[in-house]
């Protein structure tokens, strides 16, 4: 029995070994034609395989994904979070958010508790979907609304699995595309940009939240000394996870300065794009509309 | 005579600000005789600017090719995209209509927005809220203000009464704001707040102007600016 295994173990290893070395196989390669490189964190990955790192980063810190927010941020990602949504201000009738990477639900939260302040009685009913690639974070972020029982009037929440950058929507379905801190986590930001372009109704307005880069050098310094020498250790005290925040730091550092991403916004298709710095640019507000 | 005993008796060097005096006297009287010829020229480079932008608008392409949008530190340098012009126009327009229900807010807005097939969230482009409708509202009544006037001075050579002129400019005008007289208190408050108010000074001035050129007075001298502070 156990030759017989092991050989079969050889078997299903040799293959893999000759196709990686082998320039004949075309079948094969055109199935990996467009599998450059790509950046996680610090470390150099194939496109195909990032997807998948991410997605372990986030099955492994679902759980004390909160926790470690408030204690990274000092409490913080709160008021960035407020901020955001008054830079959104749903006032108005039947609008449609698609909260992107919206994991633990606090953007779509936030959007729900916005419209419950909304005085006018014959207000039609909002929506939200909250989409994440990640189904941990999307049980995380339905056992949270659950335990927060808001009384919603007729607003509807939805919580759909999906690929920000293979969205399942009809074109035009949605009037507020929201990406709150996972942007930067998609391989092809462009692919993800242009997929919020298509599901936006004309009119409609895409909104993105994410690490920047800080302007001033010397607090630059110190956010860098933070990030580097704090922010690991914590998340191996509170979490017991080192690598998945060695990999947030990072993928801070990698993603595009504000004006790139701006043009990268505006090459999808978006007008009025403008930025906003929060915290000294630690986070940046960006917006577009699709008119 | 009397402007060359006035300059010496100011400086201590006669001699050279003797010389000094003739040349300012002699640059007034020429200036005197060129204002007309000054505003001549300063109407008919407004005439070609404004056929320049209508050409350019009919050829289309021009303008749109360098689609550059606004920066976040509001330096705009580059032209403004025409399609984003004109549905900021027309939600404002269509926001006018739910003032006097909502006041000159980013509610009436996004009425307006609705109103004109774009979602609510479509107020965003007008991020500074209630303001920007009010600007938009100001700046069409001294549009058709204007219309008024140059009907008004269509047939004539010369204003004859020029302060009743400037009474009826005035009164039409303010017969405008009638039907948004509940909020407008809410309008002068917003006018007034501080990062609102070099926008809103400079549409008074600019108003203020107008009503001056139309009724006759075609000075650019600041010193016979009397008359827009009796306007004010």
């Amino acid at each position: 029995m156990l030759p017989l295994r092991r050989t079969s173990l050889l078997i299903h290893r040799l293959p893999l070994a000759r196709f990686s070395s082998n320039a004949r196989e075309n079948v094969n390669q055109s199935a990996t034609q467009h599998d450059s490189d790509t950046h996680f964190g610090f470390q150099t990955v194939k496109e195909s395989d990032k997807w998948k790192k991410v997605h372990k980063v986030f099955e492994e810190v679902a759980a004390s994904y909160d926790l470690m927010n408030d204690a990274m941020s000092m409490g913080i990602h709160r008021v960035w979070k407020d901020i955001f949504m008054e830079r959104l201000s749903p006032v108005g009738n039947g609008i449609r958010l698609l909260d992107m990477a919206g994991g633990t639900g606090d953007i779509a939260f936030r959007y729900m508790k916005y419209l419950q302040k909304q005085t006018a009685p014959d207000r039609k009913p909002s929506h939200v979907t909250v989409c994440d690639i990640n189904q941990n974070m999307l049980d995380v972020g339905q056992q949270r609304w659950e335990k927060l029982n808001l009384p919603t009037a007729g607003d509807t929440i939805e919580w759909v699995c999906a690929d920000a950058e293979k969205l399942p929507f009809e074109d035009s379905s949605f009037s507020v595309y929201t990406i709150a801190f996972g942007i930067r986590n998609c391989t092809h930001i462009d692919k993800v940009l242009s997929e919020a372009h298509r599901v936006l109704k004309p009119g409609g307005r895409f909104m993105c939240l994410e690490f920047s880069h800080v302007n001033n050098e010397y607090l630059k310094w110190v956010y860098d000394q933070y990030s580097f020498q704090v922010i690991p250790p914590m998340g191996q005290i509170l979490a017991n996870q080192w690598q998945p925040y060695q990999y947030l730091v990072e993928s801070i550092r990698k993603f595009p300065q504000q004006n790139e991403f701006k043009t990268m916004i505006q090459n999808a298709g978006f007008k009025c794009v403008e930025y906003e710095n929060l915290t000294f640019g630690v986070v940046a507000i960006h917006s577009g509309f699709k008119l | 005579m009397g402007l060359r005993y006035v300059v010496v008796l100011m400086s201590g060097d006669w001699t050279v600000m003797y010389f000094k005096g003739i040349r300012l006297m002699q640059a007034l009287v020429k200036a005197n005789e060129t204002f007309d010829d000054f505003r001549a020229r300063e109407e008919k480079k407004e005439q070609e600017y404004v056929k320049q932008q209508q050409a350019s608008v009919a050829t289309g392409t021009s303008s749109s090719s360098h689609v550059d949008t606004f920066s976040s530190t509001s330096n705009d340098q580059q032209a403004p995209d025409p399609d984003v012009e004109r549905a900021k126009e027309m939600i404002l327009d269509a926001a006018l209509a739910f003032v006097q229900s909502h006041g000159w807010s980013k509610q009436a807005i996004a009425k307006g927005a609705e109103t004109v097939n774009y979602p609510s969230v479509s107020h965003g482009l007008f991020p500074r809220g209630g303001i920007e409708l009010v600007h938009h509202f100001y700046k069409q009544c001294n549009l058709k203000l204007i219309d008024y006037l140059k009907q008004e001075t269509a047939d004539l050579e010369r204003v004859p009464n020029p302060s009743e002129f400037a009474r009826k400019a005035i009164e039409y005008r303010l017969r405008l704001l009638e039907p948004y007289l509940k909020y407008w208190p809410q309008a002068l408050g917003l006018m007034a707040l501080p990062p609102n108010a070099p926008h809103s000074l400079a549409n008074v001035l600019t108003l203020v102007d107008d009503i001056c050129y139309y009724a006759g007075d075609r000075s650019v001298d600041p010193s016979s600016a009397h008359k827009p502070p009796l306007i004010h």
